[in-house]
């Protein structure tokens, strides 16, 4: 499922970079808005991937044992987070192309793919970091089936993945930053 | 039918199920609960399974049909199983030693009869059956044989359908099990080499290797087996098997040694190896509570119980 989901996310992005080589787009704009969405479908991608696996985990104990409903939702809700990083670096992309204002600059070819790669890390990071947080976290629902009071720890395991996405987000927003317009 | 879930991702399919499995566990009986069962009275030991969930629907369980409870429990645990796994057939490798035996019990009572015993068996397993059956010359016995073989060649087939390294080494342990408890029950009867080799099921350990343990002394057996999950058991018990001409503390180390290997269900994120730990711990807490309350009804002392219950899975 993950293999298939990832593929068609990079095929798809593959696809639309075809696309703009093959129309010959001159404007660094349509590169630049592709790097904010290829931000948001990646991220996103990850997160539903992770979250639907740990739902299904969690619906599984719930089955057996409906009173730890409140603890596996945390556990669930974790990789969910990746996908909102994807949302702020696109909203970052479209608030530096003046998206917001109404003055949008004229932006070069070069500009354009400097839009686009300074989002990878947040899409990359935030695509697998959501996938194997989703790991973690049916494991940690595993663990919280079996041992309640532990819920803590699972959450902070889980957790710990998430450092990766957040320091994508943080070099796609410093990259982000060092491009001149 | 084989395995459709299969492959290096299938195991996210497993989600679900491994959640439901993972809170399924909590419920099983852990050893201070089988110690307790030992220490109580039978009528007494009867309510505590009851809370264990081995009851009827309808009525209070008797302790007469114990037994019937606890097979009743084991089945429809199963069918829970196979309700919410994404690959049924994987439950189907441990209904299947139960639909063989069903098959087996009722060809010798009525061995004319053969279409009709043969809707126990799954669909799928029906086509080797009927094969089988359609051998006029074969009598109860080599039916017996030639079921077993067929059993174990089809879980050692769907196991490898699966994948999953666990589950093939898990359907392989218990085919060597059953094995070596054949090749001793042969010697021990003094029974010729080729009919004991025709009786053993096909397993990852190869004939002439059952065939060199047979030939050579009992203290040699261990050394033919030191590359299996076997090894250590036999070396354990040997030396009683020889003295008290008795199989019982291997069969209970040979199946805590194929524990060993279901728990690593209980390791996995997710994955079909979850949901086939734990229906074999399932099958052993069944078993377990086949032992005590046996041996209540005869009678034995509650060391005697205990040195023969199996490990737990919980």
């Amino acid at each position: 499922m993950v293999g298939i989901a990832v593929g068609a996310a990079f095929t798809a992005v593959i696809a639309v970079v075809g696309v703009v080589f093959a129309l010959d787009v001159s404007t660094g704009l349509s590169l630049a808005i592709l790097g904010g969405a290829v931000a948001i479908l990646l991220a996103g991608v990850g997160s539903s991937i992770g979250v639907g696996m740990a739902g299904e985990a969690a619906a599984g104990v719930t089955a057996e044992d409906p009173e730890k409903y409140g603890k596996l939702l945390l556990l669930q809700a974790l990789p969910g987070t990746q996908g909102f990083y994807g949302l702020i670096g696109a909203f970052l992309v479209m608030n530096k192309l003046g998206f917001f204002s109404g003055s949008i600059p004229d932006i070069t070819l070069d500009q354009g793919w400097q839009f686009f790669f300074a989002m990878m890390p947040v899409a990359l990071a935030g695509l697998f970091s959501a996938i194997f947080q989703g790991r973690v976290s049916v494991a940690g629902i595993g663990l919280t089936a079996k041992r309640p009071e532990e819920s803590g720890k699972a959450l902070i395991m889980a957790a710990m993945v998430e450092t990766y996405a957040v320091l994508g987000l943080l070099a796609s927003l410093l990259l982000l930053n060092g491009i001149r317009l | 039918m084989r395995f459709q879930v299969s492959g290096e991702m299938h195991d996210q399919e497993y989600a679900f199920a491994t959640g439901r499995i993972r809170g399924m566990e909590n419920q099983l009986l852990d050893a201070a609960r089988f110690r307790r069962l030992i220490e109580v009275s039978l009528e007494e030991a009867v309510k505590l399974i009851a809370e264990a969930g081995y009851k009827k629907e309808s009525q209070d369980t008797d302790v007469s049909d114990v037994n019937s409870v606890i097979n009743l429990h084991v089945r429809r645990t199963y069918e829970q199983v196979k309700g919410f796994v994404p690959d049924p057939a994987l439950v189907d490798l441990f209904t299947l030693k139960y639909e063989v035996a069903l098959l087996k019990s009722d060809l010798r009572r009525r061995w004319i009869s053969k279409k009709e015993t043969a809707l126990f068996i799954p669909e799928w397993l029906k086509h080797r059956i009927a094969e089988l059956l359609a051998r006029e010359s074969l009598g109860p016995q080599a039916a017996d044989i030639a079921l077993d073989k067929i059993m174990y060649e089809e879980a050692a087939l769907l196991a490898r359908s699966s994948g999953s390294d666990m589950l093939i080494r898990l359907f392989d342990a218990f085919a060597i099990a059953s094995n070596l408890l054949t090749l001793f029950r042969g010697r021990m009867r003094q029974m010729a080499p080729e009919q004991v080799l025709s009786a053993l099921v096909p397993s990852t350990v190869d004939a002439p290797v059952y065939r060199a343990a047979l030939k050579a002394g009992w203290e040699e057996i261990p050394g033919f087996f030191s590359a299996t999950f076997a090894y250590r058991p036999l070396v354990l018990n040997m030396e009683s098997v020889v003295r008290d001409r008795s199989f019982e503390s291997l069969e209970r180390d040979l199946d805590n040694a194929i524990l060993v290997i279901a728990r690593e269900g209980k390791r996995v994120t997710m994955g079909p190896e979850a949901v086939a730990g734990f229906l074999v711990g399932k099958e052993f807490e069944a078993k377990n509570l086949r032992i005590i309350f046996a041996g209540k009804a005869d009678g034995q002392r509650p060391e005697t119980i205990r040195g023969r219950l199996r490990d737990s899975y919980a």
